[in-house]
């Protein structure tokens, strides 16, 4: 949060705005650039949610992994404790 | 003076183009691209692709530019250009696995690939090999796929098709010049291809998808994607397209070896007259036509030539490819051609994609078993046959089956004979005008016989 304010502060106020427009016009640039092809929002769309299943079936897996080797160990502790 | 003249195809993507000088082919990298030229080369991405196999080599070289040029390169050339709707199950099969393996590598070195085109693969020694070097772009964190449309209209859909409806639907990609649309596919694709979790998704609702959001004008750049969810969407792309299959056991393209004229004998000395004449003329440059699965391509390769092996049955042509590709075979490339309906010119003014004969002439033509197709199923006369390889050829080995031939008799079978011209003499007296017949030879235990000939030069 910063603020502009006048005297002492301006030349570092004036210094981030223009870091902050060269760092916006790269990403604006490097955004349309080069990629030729139309992707099609359809296809953005459909890519995105598929990654999002994926990505889910793989934490869903790490998760029950985590879990059977909690019930495991918990298993294992009790029989050391008889 | 050499003449100068941009490939008719390559004008889509801003960051280059090719042309070429003469026959040799360059490529001009724009300066809009060179961040993302530099960045290939000096991340050691563009020699680990080349290493694998992948990437097509190139040169840096000192060539006239146009405006706009931060260099031109010069890659290696492709013997012969071919096309995906030409080519069997297993090579569009292996041209996406490349495809999918060089967009893994990329990322691990912070770039990824612009458009998946199947266009931008050619066979080289016998491998697909990715050939245009200005498709990578630098990754960029959060941004989707932008060729994932691409990939699934080029690749995915039709071998779906193929593995799944009918062989022959690669040749859509003939019809639809940037890939098979989705809804077609979806729409073409046997009920039980929608219980598949990566054709479901990646076909028919992306289909869907795409349907939907078709006249909805919405922000692209707010639909996100982390790096380890693009991986995970191109291993799923890799898993689906490794689960294609097709094996022509049980279909009607079973019996694609037709090998029931000849005795081992027979068979043998044919193998030894084509050998000798082989040997006398000694080509460079091939074309086998109906060539079934490339037994006599491999005479042709053996003697060095650079042999095209084109058959009109996509199981004699698959067989052809996966037998050479455990033989390792770098001289052979085998292709699908329907010679009665031979790849046309096609794209942008009929000239993106060129014909299958304006991409000749070669030295030889081979034309063995094959006279009695063109002149008795397609009822072609000697003289337009003659005519025709005149145009692609300098010497031609050709094949003259008789009509008490059994497999002549065959094609006769439900017709009308209304061939009284279909004779040896016909034949020798027609291809005499346009060719010299420099020797014939009868082949043992047969009424064929294999002749020798070169075009007259007028």
């Amino acid at each position: 949060m910063f603020c502009i304010s006048k005297g002492g502060n301006s030349m570092l106020s004036k210094k981030s705005f223009i870091i902050l427009a060269v760092v916006l016009f790269y990403n604006f640039l490097e955004g349309y650039a080069y990629a030729y092809l139309d992707p099609g929002t359809g296809s953005y769309v459909i890519q995105v949610m598929i990654a999002v299943i994926i990505s889910g079936f793989f934490v869903i897996k790490s998760f029950w992994h985590r879990l059977r080797a909690f019930f495991k160990r918990l298993l294992s502790k009790g029989d050391i404790e008889k | 003076m050499t003449s100068y003249q941009n490939a008719p195809s390559s004008f889509r993507d801003t960051s280059g183009f090719v042309f070429f000088e003469g026959q040799q082919v360059y490529r001009q990298v724009n300066l809009i691209y060179q961040t993302n030229y530099d960045h290939l080369m000096a991340s050691g991405l563009y020699t680990q692709v080349v290493n694998a196999g992948l990437l097509i080599p190139h040169d840096e070289v000192k060539q006239t530019a146009s405006a706009g040029a931060y260099k031109i390169i010069k890659p290696e050339t492709i013997p012969f250009i071919s096309y995906p709707y030409e080519w069997c199950f297993s090579q569009l099969k292996d041209a996406a696995m490349i495809t999918l393996k060089t967009q893994k590598i990329a990322l691990d070195y912070g770039m990824s690939l612009k458009d998946a085109s199947a266009y931008n693969i050619q066979f080289k020694n016998g491998k697909p090999v990715l050939i245009d070097t200005l498709s990578f772009e630098k990754y960029q964190e959060g941004r989707p796929w932008v060729a994932y449309r691409q990939f699934c209209q080029h690749f995915l859909a039709p071998l779906a098709l193929m593995s799944f409806a009918d062989i022959r639907l690669n040749r859509l990609l003939q019809l639809f010049i940037d890939g098979v649309p989705l809804d077609l596919t979806s729409r073409l694709l046997p009920f039980r291809t929608k219980l598949l979790f990566s054709l479901l998704f990646h076909i028919h609702l992306h289909a869907k998808s795409q349907k939907h959001f078709a006249d909805k004008a919405d922000n692209t750049k707010r639909y996100k994607m982390n790096r380890s969810a693009f991986y995970a969407l191109i291993d799923s792309l890799e898993s689906a397209i490794r689960r294609l299959h097709w094996d022509p056991k049980g279909t009607e393209w079973a019996e694609y070896y037709e090998n029931t004229n000849y005795s081992i004998d027979a068979f043998k000395n044919k193998e030894q007259i084509v050998a000798e004449y082989f040997d006398k003329i000694k080509p460079k440059t091939v074309w086998d036509l109906g060539a079934n699965t490339g037994t006599f391509s491999q005479l042709a390769s053996e003697n060095g030539a650079y042999t095209v092996s084109f058959d009109i049955d996509p199981a004699a042509v698959e067989k052809n490819y996966l037998d050479g590709m455990k033989r390792g075979e770098r001289l052979v490339l085998p292709l699908f051609l329907d010679l009665t309906n031979p790849s046309p010119s096609i794209g942008w003014e009929n000239e993106e994609r060129i014909s299958f004969v304006k991409r000749g002439p070669v030295d030889t033509v081979l034309a063995l078993a094959l006279i009695h197709h063109l002149a008795i199923s397609n009822n072609l006369p000697f003289d337009r046959i003659a005519q025709f390889l005149c145009k692609i050829c300098s010497s031609l080995i050709i094949e003259f089956v008789p009509k008490n031939d059994s497999q002549v008799q065959r094609l006769l079978r439900s017709r009308e004979d209304i061939f009284s011209n279909y004779t040896r003499e016909m034949f020798e007296m027609e291809f005499g005008r346009l060719f010299s017949i420099r020797d014939s030879q009868r082949i043992k235990n047969s009424e064929r016989v294999v002749y020798l000939m070169t075009r007259r030069e007028e």
